[in-house]
This record gives structure tokens, C-alpha cells and sequence, in this order.
């Protein structure tokens, strides 16, 4: 197919149905900008409020054009929509963020990035990460280091990494220390998305009386905190910190599972 | 961060011979607890009696940590000396008063209050 030197065309996105894609080509100016506020006007009156500008074939895009699309934002996060920008080429790129376009709208290199962040921003997408950990300390540093970085990285603040951070250690202390874990290793099962946080620590362990078993739940329910005494402060950290801890204490297995609810900002 | 001789150096305090500041760096926790309580005991054995600990580059603690100074704060008070803490970031303090820790540590701003207090 041939396309005109300057081309708006609004395409349904294959890979994620909620969206729209909006795709320029060539040379986009003051003439374009009709066609692309019907187009949205369309989209808006059909209830679909998430929309990809993909900018891959634009040589240039004028500033009435940037200002257009400014608008469209607008009336599409009105109506708690999205508005993103696909893959402009270098030197597009650099002028955009000259004016200051970078500031309001995501850029996204590829489909895979921006499906990515739409899934987690507005899907409601989680993340999660299953390890089984020898049940040796040395190994704890690197694994709550690992989970702070993921928090982190999906926009989480400092403190609540820090947070999530404790609570990994915490309960694999606990795990490697009082689990009794049998075959040597525990395992760890996170999961997080862009309003709350779970983990799960369980290890399997020898053979747990009744009385035993009572002991250890006991210890999840009340933990105290003995003035004076230099140890078993973990526990009660992890439930002050989380937002809700629940424990099951079988005969050979014990799993300790929080949720913690993300700050709001 | 977690080898032990990364995380403790020890120096004198101008003016105080009975007195050691502890520099902590990275993080005090499971791996590391146990060579604070030594270095503690060492010191102890030489006759210092206070320590002044410089929390400034000290990134995280967590309880076995905590309960690693507890020791050393209690043995310190044994033997008739002190234990100050100063430079704490904000989120090793919080995890300190979770723990409630703040009302057995003697936790100061900066190194000069702490070290204040010995003159």
C-alpha cells in the first residue's frame, strides 16, 4: 500500500483490545489536526479511552500538531484514559523533548515496553518472582536486596522498600533459623502490583509434634518482645510492619504469608 | 557489604582514651551481627568504656542486628561505660522504634552531640 505523504490512520491494537492505535506517517502539520480530534472524538464516543500514537514513520510533527495531541490527552484522562507515544525516531525525539514533550507524555521504543507499563499501570498487572533459597543467611542479603530493587523499580518508594526489604529477612531468618528446614532449603513466593505487595515464606521441616506445632503458632500470634533479651524481635517487626500476616503450622511444613497494602501518595 | 571486615573500623576519640567510635558501614544484619558482639567484648577487654557508634554510612539493620547492639549496649552499662548511637538514617530508626529500641539505645543527631557527651 502507498500512503500519501502525510497519512492519520486509527487502527484497533491486536495485542491489547483496550487500545487504539493511532498510526502518522511522514510529514504531519496544521492539517492533520481535524482528522486526528475526530478520530478521538470517535474513540471518546465509543467509550475507548486508551490510545497509542505511534510516531515510528514521522519524519516531522508540528507544534500545533503536539498541541492537538496535548488536548486529546486531556479529554481521554478525563475519563481515566491514557495517551502514549510509540517509538519516535532519534532526531523527532530530540525535538520533542526540547519542547518539553517528554514531560506529559510516556515514550515508549516498542509495543512490548509500553504493553508492559499499561498492563501494570491500568490492568492491574502483577508481578512475581518464586524462589527456592538454600537455608543458609548468606544467602538472605542478596535475595531482600533483589526485592527491594523490583519495588523500587515499579515506582514503590524508598521506605516501602526498605520495608519489604525487613520483612524478607525477617521471615527468612526465621525460616533458616527456627523452621527446622528439613531438605536444607526454604522457599520464597513474592508477587507485587501497583497497589499491594505479597510474600510467603514456608519451609518443610522434621516432623512436628501437636504441642510443638501450637508452639510455633503461638509465636506468630503473640510475638513478644522480652526487655532485655537480645533476640526474637523479628516477628513482631514483620507483623507491625505488614499490613496483615497469616501463618499455617503443619506437621512437616511451616509458611508465613503477609500483605502489604502500598502507601498512599 | 556483608564482609564482616567491611562493616566495623574502630578509632579514638581525641581526648578521651577510654572512649572508641565504632564506624558501621553498609548492612548489620544476620551475617555480620555476631563479629559486632565480638568486637564489643574485644574492646571491652581493653579497658574502653564507652563507644560512640557513627551510623552515617550504615544503609539497613534488622532485628539480629539490633540485637547485636542491645548486647553490646548492655555489656557496655555492665562494665560502668556508655554506648551512644548518632548519624541514624531514617529508615534504620524507624525499624529502631518498631523494635523499641530507642528507649534502651542513647541515640544522638550527629557524632559531635555524641561525642559531646564524653567531654
Amino acid at each position: 500500500m502507498t500512503l500519501p505523504v502525510s497519512t492519520v490512520l486509527l487502527e484497533p491494537f491486536a495485542e491489547e483490545p483496550t487500545v487504539s492505535v493511532l498510526r502518522l506517517y511522514g510529514d504531519i502539520g496544521l492539517e492533520a489536526i481535524t482528522r486526528i480530534s475526530a478520530l478521538v472524538d470517535d474513540l471518546v464516543e465509543k467509550k475507548r479511552f486508551h490510545l497509542l500514537v505511534d510516531l515510528s514513520q514521522v519524519n516531522f510533527l508540528s507544534s500545533p500538531v503536539v498541541g492537538a495531541l496535548m488536548g486529546c490527552r486531556e479529554r481521554l484522562m478525563r475519563r481515566s484514559g491514557s495517551i502514549a507515544l510509540l517509538a519516535p525516531k532519534p532526531e523527532l525525539a530530540e525535538k520533542l523533548n526540547l519542547m518539553g514533550v517528554n514531560l506529559v507524555f510516556p515514550y515508549y521504543s516498542n509495543k512490548n515496553a509500553f504493553l508492559r507499563h499499561f498492563r501494570w499501570e491500568y490492568q492491574s498487572e502483577s508481578r512475581s518472582l518464586t524462589l527456592e533459597v538454600p537455608a543458609y543467611a548468606g544467602y538472605v542479603p542478596a535475595i531482600r536486596r533483589l526485592i527491594a530493587g523490583l519495588l523500587l523499580s515499579k515506582g514503590y518508594t524508598p521506605r516501602e522498600a526498605f520495608q519489604l526489604e525487613s520483612i524478607v529477612d525477617e521471615l527468612s531468618n526465621n525460616a533458616i533459623e527456627h523452621g527446622l528446614p528439613i531438605d536444607k532449603k526454604f522457599s520464597i513466593s513474592f508477587s507485587f502490583d501497583k497497589s499491594s505487595i505479597h510474600l510467603a515464606v514456608a519451609n518443610g521441616c522434621k516432623t512436628l509434634s501437636s504441642e510443638a506445632q501450637e508452639r510455633i503458632r503461638e509465636k506468630f500470634r503473640n510475638p513478644c518482645i522480652i526487655p532485655g533479651s537480645m533476640r526474637g524481635r523479628g516477628i513482631a517487626l514483620v507483623k507491625k510492619i505488614a499490613s496483615d500476616m497469616t501463618f499455617r503450622v503443619d506437621a512437616q511444613r511451616v509458611q508465613v504469608s503477609i500483605t502489604k497494602m502500598r502507601e498512599e501518595s | 557489604m556483608n564482609d564482616k571486615q567491611m562493616l566495623l573500623t574502630v578509632e579514638f576519640v581525641d581526648g578521651v582514651p577510654m572512649a572508641r567510635i565504632l564506624r558501621f558501614s553498609g548492612d548489620l544484619d544476620s551475617t555480620n551481627a555476631e563479629h559486632v558482639s565480638e568486637v564489643v567484648l574485644s574492646l571491652l577487654g581493653e579497658g574502653v568504656l564507652h563507644i560512640v557508634a557513627d551510623f552515617t554510612k550504615l544503609r539497613y539493620v534488622n532485628s539480629t542486628g539490633l540485637g547485636a547492639l542491645l548486647f553490646a549496649n548492655k555489656k557496655m552499662k555492665e562494665a560502668g561505660g556508655s554506648m551512644k548511637i548518632a548519624g541514624v538514617n531514617e529508615n534504620v530508626f524507624e525499624i529502631i522504634e518498631i523494635i523499641g529500641a530507642n528507649t534502651l539505645l542513647e541515640i544522638h543527631r550527629t557524632m559531635d552531640d555524641a561525642i559531646a557527651t564524653l567531654k
